[in-house]
């Protein structure tokens, strides 16, 4: 049993966004047919090597038609899918009226088509800029907040808010499909990457203007440590590890952990305010070396017995052995050749249906 | 959208949770979280900075999370109370919950009797790794779960430098609208079928869909995915360059070999260099020593006249915007991501769920109750309980 049994999906255009957002419609149970313009392998090795896995993540399980940059809307529209994932990386001069256009001719096909526009800046109003994933986390306030504070800001690579902005157009699209159920009309759904993904950042920029915390990228610590010191990456013996503590009891765990060292006893570390803007670099003379005499094992082992907030950095390749993720089953198994099986993150989420088995 | 018949209770704290209710609300549903003056909602207790007056104080997060939601209180641990939860998840269509696993079976319950009690309803379960399994019990918070999930190793320089991603929870916003998402599929699912469906979502695993193409690329390469900083391997020139101010960044990437060459153009860049780099391959096997000369020219203007030069010629740059100016900049304002809830004599700006319907964004309906606010209102219209019967349960204990 599946959740969204008999919804049909049509996919077409550029960017990760559509190519993930019509693959988590099929996760849960769509069918989605991909429109292709047929194009080359790269010769630039790390080039076709993003190709291949993009097409491996994304692609997999769907039913792909190639189609020519010109004949795609009448198949589209002979198709006359639920729903339509129209994908723009980058953004082009004129999409605005081309997806006006293109939303016409398929509604004129089945009215009650939705159209889900995935752009870099939105449809509406025109947002005088070009660009693509890169462009986008650039004005969303996301870069400002990543990197070290005398480098240039950073983006997040391998298509992650690419992915986040599919993942709106998802929800987006759900959203329209209910409504239909009520009105019978068939939406023209606009989510912009840009908007999203400041959407995202302004969540915690308003918990930092509230605190009165600068907002600048502070390397491996959350500017002003958000608010309560540690909140940070640090170096252990063979990895970085992640630690937290957010009040004042869990400050105190971390202070158990570290074997209650006499310097804790000073005052100026009991004002959790002062000691995660003013002088958090006095703390981290102190704290750090002590991580960095710890293995990252002997790390994660003491933090369980103290209830500390404290992870590894996991490398993708560690994240594939968690054992976590294997009890749930949650990576699928995806054969790339004779005897080889990729791991793919899979659908976060276990359903059991009302009356029957997961 | 139109979700006015829809009825959803939430018993849930900090961020994740609590937007799919909100998201849920601002569609039309009548929404309510359930809490306890016994236990509060760490959003509710946020210090206050030093020396912030009681005039400014607004308490911006319950706005962003609880907005358009109704707050009921209830005392889970009183008998009474108990009874009156089940009774709103008995007239309930979805239920949203992310306390700690167990929680539930502490007080003589469980997910899988309320599912069983209550087949029509949507239930989502929201936890760090999931309701199963040997870390089930673990708490954590957004940046232990993306350091967990693979995403922070990722966030770095292209030298191997990790800076990670902590100054923002990325892993609470993500599961937020993958709970949305499934809730929503729920929902079509109930509407074609009648049944329900207990969701056990983990908020790791959401991290770790972020970046299924690195799990791809380690499956077909075999190496490990490393930080990228900025650049692309798919296109050079892609990356950040250095503007003539001190911190002034723009976002450039020529897609196209006309493109580089319109670039070179607008930046002055020499047209031999321009010519000996048309070809993208080419460009791709020199990214650093094309990139360097890219960055050497961006250093000579200003960032928003490099932006409107290069856009004017219809090639892909925008300003790194600061966190003090990316809300107020045209590219979001038009869109009406913000609006305006009035908090206290004071005013709080609550930002939008961004997905456009036909032109028409969905809008809070009202700002981030008090405690208890509706506690009275939603026992008599949901349950019909009178209000002298309410009163009782209050002085009681069971509705504090």
């Amino acid at each position: 049993m599946s959740l969204l049994e008999g919804l049909s999906v049509g996919e077409f255009g550029a960017g990760a966004a559509a190519a993930y957002c019509s693959k988590l419609l099929l996760q849960l149970g769509a069918e989605v047919t991909k429109l292709v313009v047929a194009s080359e392998p790269r010769d630039f090795a790390e080039a076709e090597l993003r190709r291949q896995a993009r097409a491996l993540y994304f692609d997999h399980g769907k039913r792909i038609v190639e189609s020519g940059e010109a004949g795609w809307l009448d198949r589209m529209a002979q198709m006359s899918p639920d729903i339509v994932v129209r994908g723009f990386e980058p953004a082009q001069a004129g999409a605005a009226e081309r997806v006006r256009a293109e939303y016409a001719a398929l509604r004129a096909r089945r009215p009650d088509t939705i159209y889900v526009a995935l752009t870099p800046f939105g449809l509406a109003p025109d947002p005088e800029l070009n660009g693509g994933s890169l462009q986008a986390q650039a004005v969303s306030g996301w870069m400002w907040m990543n990197g070290e504070p005398a480098e240039a800001p950073l983006s997040v690579a391998y298509d992650a808010c690419a992915v986040q902005h599919g993942l709106h157009g998802v929800g987006a699209a759900l959203a329209a499909v209910l409504a239909r159920g009520q009105h019978g009309h068939g939406d023209l759904v606009d989510i912009s990457e840009a908007h999203v993904t400041a959407a995202m950042v302004r969540n915690y920029v308003s918990v930092y203007r509230w605190n009165r915390i600068p907002m600048q990228r502070a390397g491996t610590r959350a500017p002003g440590s958000s608010g309560r010191y540690p909140h940070a990456a640090f170096p252990a013996k063979d990895g970085l590890v992640i630690v937290m503590a957010r009040s004042e009891i869990e400050w105190d765990r971390l202070l158990q952990m570290m074997g209650d060292p006499e310097w804790a006893a000073n005052p100026r570390y009991r004002d959790f305010y002062a000691m995660a803007t003013e002088y958090p670099e006095e703390l981290d003379a102190l704290f750090a070396p002590w991580i960095a005499a710890h293995t990252v094992e002997e790390l994660v082992r003491l933090s369980g017995e103290h209830g500390v907030a404290l992870a590894p950095v996991r490398s993708v390749v560690a994240a594939q052995q968690d054992v976590q993720f294997k009890h749930r089953d949650f990576f699928d198994q995806v054969e790339i050749g004779p005897g080889r099986y990729a791991s793919l993150p899979g659908l976060p989420a276990r359903l059991t249906f009302s009356g029957a088995g997961s | 959208v139109g979700f006015e018949k829809l009825l959803v209770v939430e018993t849930a704290v900090g961020l994740a949770a609590p937007i799919v209710t909100r998201l849920l609300a601002e569609f039309g549903a009548d929404a309510i979280k359930l809490e306890s003056s016994k236990r509060l909602d760490f959003t509710r207790t946020r210090l206050r900075p030093p020396g912030m007056s009681d005039a400014e104080f607004v308490n911006q997060p319950i706005h962003d999370m609880g907005a358009s939601t109704r707050s009921v209180c209830v005392n889970l641990k009183h008998e009474e109370g108990r009874e009156l939860f089940l009774r709103t998840l008995d007239r309930a269509d979805v239920y949203i919950e992310n306390y700690a696993t167990g929680w539930l079976e502490r007080l003589g319950l469980s997910l899988k009797q309320i599912q069983e009690r209550s087949p029509h309803l949507i239930i989502l379960s929201q936890s760090a790794f999931g309701g199963e399994g040997p870390d089930s019990n673990r708490r954590a918070y957004a940046p232990i779960m993306t350091a967990l999930a693979g995403l922070d190793s990722l966030v770095g320089y292209d030298d191997g430098r990790i800076t990670t991603q902590t100054a923002l929870a990325t892993g609470d916003v993500v599961a937020a609208y993958y709970g949305a998402a499934l809730v929503l599929a729920a929902l079509d699912h109930r509407a074609r079928t009648g049944k329900g469906v207990l969701i056990d979502q983990s908020q790791t695993e959401c991290s770790a869909a972020l970046i299924g193409v690195a799990f791809a690329e380690h499956a077909l390469s075999g190496a490990a995915p490393q930080p990228r900083g900025n650049t692309s391997p798919s296109e050079s020139p892609s990356g950040v360059f250095h503007t003539a101010g001190a911190d002034d960044w723009v976002a450039i990437t020529a897609w196209t070999d006309q493109e580089w060459l319109d670039l070179c153009h607008e930046l002055g860049v020499a047209p031999d260099f321009a010519r000996r780099f048309s070809d993208g391959t080419v460009r791709l096997e020199q990214r650093k020593l094309v990139e360097r000369e890219i960055e050497r020219a961006t250093m000579c203007f200003r960032r928003d006249e490099l932006v409107a030069r290069l856009t004017a010629r219809g090639l892909s740059c925008a300003p790194v915007l600061t966190c003090d100016e990316f809300d107020t900049h045209p590219v979001h304002t038009g869109r009406d991501l913000w609006s305006d809830v009035a908090d206290r004599g004071g005013v709080a700006q609550i930002t939008q769920i961004p997905w456009r319907f036909d032109n028409v964004v969905p809008r809070s309906r009202f700002a981030g109750e008090p405690l208890g606010h509706s506690t009275r209102a939603v026992m008599e219209d949901w349950l019909g309980l009178a209000p002298d019967k309410v009163e009782r349960l209050i002085a009681e204990g069971a509705l504090v």
